[in-house]
């Protein structure tokens, strides 16, 4: 019989405890019935045979005992016991179990809100067929070239397909224009994913290649939202960018790929007759599954033979030796959640583990200072025969009902911290959608809560079952003796605390430090009053470069001519935009080889960009009216381009040039702005007049200056366009400090919460700490008043007492220091201008928290001086 | 209704009476009580305030069953039947039983 059927039956005989003895009772009434009536065929009469009989049995309360003791319903007939036990003592020291619960809750709680997260985040699979065989194939953008060799010649993969995310697409048509969220994909995609669709079909092979009807397949959501999840959308015409699109399929409401905010898939055109797109444009990433049980380490040599290959048949450019440098194979789900992100959330992680490491220390010195009062109690306990075990038994069972109300409390405080999280975590996680308190969540929460409760409960158990009776029963003068070993316990344990609030507010300190840093970054150019919009007017009406400027230059006068709008420019790319346009240049003078030009940053500008931004014009002219498509080709460079290239000399009437013949002379030098991230290193930029750009996608970035509100210039571009173009979306409208504020959204979140879980270790450990000193100061209450009468001063003796909470201080904040030397390397990647060591944070954490325990051990010491001493000696 | 001379059943050995007994048929436990009686020829008396117990304890261990049924007097009586794990069980402690009873006569004769 196995035993979890065992203990069924055990629990089925607990809860029907009545149903069990009466089939016991009717059991030995059988026995004594037929015992009765052998007898009375003996020859004896009937009331004497029932006497013998009953006789014979013995007791008969004994027997219902030894019977259940048989069935094993005794031990869980314990556990009840105990728990009403524990219910009891709770009950009766209601403060002790509001603080152990109190400090449970904060600890399993916040324990339970970031797993939410981790678990959806980083631990639940992708939803797609065994996504641990898929992999990021050369992880990087690649050319179409590259995608379709290796999905023809490798020997590792079952299937291939690339695809191009965060494309932009403008839907319009009917209703409301709209910029979609879009990825490209081969045909193959689907079939890579292992996807099927909820409606209609997916791509079909050849469905990439030119010439081939143009389709397009909907995510759930914009089926849903845009369509009414009209059944009959399949074969429907969509307005893409100006272009008809026929639907094909709708995916199910639970897929995504490879992003959560991808709307729509449309298929990457894989054209080898235009050899400069095939070869030479890259952004595709190649994703692939790998043949069942091909090590990573054997795709990535198949991947590179073909790399080898590649670079010799490329007819458009020669590969350096670079080409192949830092080829590797990823699991898709690193693709998928950046480095980034995990590492946040591992930090964040461990740093909440240690937060409840403290909340177990301190409810554990709390059950081992009500222990020592309770010393009477189990010492008569065991002398009235309890064994140590079932002493044990009972005050586990005791810390482990403690954890678990924690818990539940804990559970009710991660449901409102979730929603925070998920509210304050950087936006661009990835899955921040799925983030919820989940059943595997749950499980994870009951885990914890039974290891806690047998950390912070077996310590203080062990040690209190230990038999001390003669001192614990006699009166009086053993008593101050008493307790020494527990006291040496707790102080290991509050010095373990301090150590570990330590650690936390070192890695508080040094990520509050760097967001400072962070903030404290000059952009470069003006943040206030200055808006930005995206205007997507589609390619296929605005086709020609002619068209485009005529859009685009009748736009801006509409602006100007707005009161709501102080200065207004057009770039391709204003800074803080999620992406970043960029072009090799031959820098004369400079570059001496075609395959090694320079990669700068490139913005196309009307001369109103750079008034409406605020960037000053440092040498040279600006860009003018006159810099028109058929004039002179100019341009300005900002100071790290004049630095990195003309070192020194003056840049201005300097040339460069694109791939392409057509020298561009330099005609002034700007200010460097910050074009992603305020902690970028500067890279050297470019800006060309729009009217000589060349042509690229027809969406461009509208930057305006407020007059009065950053609300009104908004408006005012939306009502440009629209007056203008009443088809042409309008999207991702925001203003420079909330671009700003979104970059710098994960290390405030991450300097927020480690703060905060520093503070309530802090908190915790102070608490700790009071509580120890007061605890021990209250016991030493008639050595201290005997002291007093003696004539010590009330000094003397707060020195004494706050002498013992600073050796635990500086004990604490040693080991602390020393763990947090060990561990802030792991901040590395997270901190900007701030050392993992920074001396600032290693002197001044420790100081704080120094001051924090001796204040914490003042206190009690100052209210044991006040007692009068022979209230003290006589109450003893 | 311990006979004064008969010695007092351990509770090992109780067991490997019961599954023995058990081995023949089911039984109720006041058949159980009296067969044993009977086939020690009355030196070995069953104290049913341990019987019981035992009973129980075989049957949470999984090596006997337990049903209501009708005994040949027309009584609801609770059956035990011995199971599968118990006829193993049984070979296994009537193995160790003749080991130690040898023993135990081996050095008992030895003096």
């Amino acid at each position: 019989m196995s035993l979890l059927q065992r203990w069924r039956r055990r629990l089925r005989a607990l809860v029907r405890k009545t149903a069990v003895d009466r089939e016991m009772d009717d059991e030995m009434r059988f026995h004594l019935d037929m015992e009765a009536e052998e007898a009375i065929r003996a020859g004896l009469a009937p009331a004497e045979a029932r006497r013998r009989a009953v006789l014979a049995f013995g007791g008969v309360q004994r027997f219902r005992e030894e019977g259940r003791e048989a069935r094993g319903v005794t031990a869980l007939d314990d556990v009840a016991m105990d728990l009403r036990y524990a219910a009891r003592t709770l009950v009766r020291s209601p403060a002790f179990a509001v603080v152990a619960i109190l400090t449970l809750a904060l600890g399993i709680g916040a324990n339970t809100a970031i797993f939410s997260v981790v678990n959806a985040v980083l631990l639940r699979p992708l939803p797609y067929d065994d996504p641990e065989s898929l992999m990021s194939v050369w992880d990087g953008g690649h050319s179409k070239a590259e995608f379709t060799r290796v999905r023809d010649q490798n020997r590792t993969l079952e299937r291939v397909a690339a695809y191009m995310d965060r494309v932009g697409f403008s839907l319009s048509g009917e209703g409301e224009p709209a910029r979609l969220t879009g990825a490209y994909a081969t045909a193959d995609l689907f079939g890579v994913l292992g996807a099927d669709p909820a409606l209609g079909r997916t791509f079909a092979p050849g469905e990439d290649l030119p010439g081939t009807a143009r389709v397009v397949v909907l995510s759930d959501a914009l089926w849903r939202e845009r369509f009414g999840a009209d059944i009959e959308i399949i074969g429907r015409r969509l307005d893409l960018d100006g272009v008809s699109h026929t639907v094909i399929g709708v995916m199910p409401r639970d897929f995504w790929f490879p992003r959560r905010e991808t709307r729509l898939w449309v298929p990457l055109q894989l054209n080898e007759g235009i050899p400069g797109d095939f070869w030479g444009s890259y952004g595709p990433f190649i994703v692939g599954r790998v043949r069942r049980g091909v090590p990573r380490e054997q795709v990535r040599d198949d991947v590179r033979a073909i790399g080898e290959r590649l670079r010799v048949e490329n007819p458009v450019w020669t590969p350096t030796d670079y080409y192949l440098r830092g080829l590797d194979v990823i699991p898709l789900a690193s693709r998928i959640v950046p480095s980034g992100s995990r590492r946040l959330l591992l930090v964040l992680l461990g740093a909440v583990g240690m937060v409840l490491l403290i909340a177990c220390a301190n409810v554990a010195n709390l059950l081992i200072a009500r222990g020592t009062a309770r010393e009477r109690e189990i010492a008569v306990r065991a002398t009235l025969g309890a064994a140590r075990p079932r002493l044990i038994r009972q005050m586990v069972t005791e810390s482990l009902a403690l954890a678990a109300v924690g818990a539940l409390a804990g559970l009710g405080l991660a449901f409102g911290g979730v929603r925070l999280l998920v509210r304050l975590l950087p936006q661009d996680t990835p899955r921040l959608a799925d983030v919820s308190v989940s059943g595997g969540v749950l499980l994870y929460t009951a885990g914890l809560a039974v290891v806690a409760g047998l950390v912070f409960g077996l310590v203080p158990a062990l040690r209190l079952s230990r038999p001390v009776l003669a001192a614990s029963l006699g009166e009086g003068g053993a008593r101050a003796g008493a307790g020494i070993r527990q006291r040496r316990l707790a102080g290991v344990l509050v010095a373990g605390e301090i150590a570990l609030s330590v650690v936390l507010a070192v890695g508080a300190g040094l990520l509050l430090r760097s967001f400072a840093r962070i903030l404290a970054v000059d952009p470069g150019f003006h943040t206030e009053q200055v808006v930005t919009a995206r205007v997507s007017p589609p390619k296929a009406r605005w086709a020609s470069p002619e068209q485009q400027q005529t859009f685009y230059r009748e736009l801006l006068e509409r602006l100007r001519g707005s009161p709501a709008v102080a200065a207004a420019g057009i770039t391709n790319q204003a800074p803080f935009e999620e992406t970043n346009e960029i072009m090799a240049m031959w820098v004369d003078g400079y570059t001496t080889d075609p395959n090694e030009l320079e990669v700068m940053n490139h913005r196309k500008v009307t001369p109103g960009f750079f008034d409406a931004m605020g960037i000053p014009l440092l040498r040279g002219r600006a860009l003018g009216v006159e810099d028109r498509a058929n004039a002179p080709p100019v341009a300005l460079i900002d100071e790290a381009t004049a630095q990195r290239y003309w070192s020194g000399k003056d840049p201005v009437g300097g040339r460069i040039r694109y791939p392409w013949p057509g020298w561009v002379t330099i005609v002034g030098v700007v200010r460097t702005v910050k074009n992603n991230d305020l902690t970028d290193q500067a890279t050297p930029t470019v800006y060309v007049p729009f009217e000589q750009a060349p042509l690229g996608p027809s969406h461009m970035t509208v930057v305006a200056r407020a007059a009065s509100s950053p609300v009104g210039a908004l408006a005012a571009v939306r009502a440009a366009v629209r007056e203008l173009a009443p088809d042409v979306p309008v999207s991702d409208e925001r203003t420079m400090t909330q671009r700003i504020g979104d970059s710098v959204a994960q290390p405030r979140f991450a300097s927020l919460l480690l703060s905060s879980f520093g503070l309530l270790a802090l908190v915790l450990g102070a608490v700790g700490t009071y509580g120890l000193i007061a605890y021990t100061t209250q016991r030493r209450t008639r050595e201290i008043a005997v002291r007093m009468a003696l004539g010590a001063s009330a000094r003397d003796v707060v020195g004494t007492v706050v002498g013992e909470g600073a050796v635990l201080a500086a004990g604490g904040v040693t080991v602390g220091l020393v763990m947090a030397l060990a561990l802030t390397r792991f901040l590395r990647g997270m901190l900007f201008e701030v050392s993992p060591t920074d001396p600032l944070t290693f002197v001044t954490v420790p100081l704080v928290l120094g001051a924090v325990a001796l204040l914490a051990s003042y206190l009690p010491a100052r209210r044991a001086t006040r007692v009068d001493p022979m209230i003290a000696i006589r109450t003893e | 209704m311990v006979h004064p001379t008969s010695p007092e059943l351990q509770q090992g050995a109780l067991e490997l009476l019961i599954l023995k007994t058990l081995s023949l048929g089911p039984l109720h436990g006041w058949g159980i009580s009296k067969r044993i009686r009977q086939s020690s020829r009355d030196v070995l008396q069953v104290n049913q305030g341990s019987l019981y117990p035992a009973l129980y304890r075989l049957e949470d261990r999984g090596w006997v069953t337990a049903q209501w049924g009708i005994s040949p007097e027309g009584r609801r009586a609770r059956f035990y039947t011995l199971s599968a794990a118990g006829r193993k069980q049984l070979i296994r402690e009537t193995t160790a039983w003749r080991l130690f009873s040898g023993a135990v006569n081996h050095v008992l004769q030895a003096t």
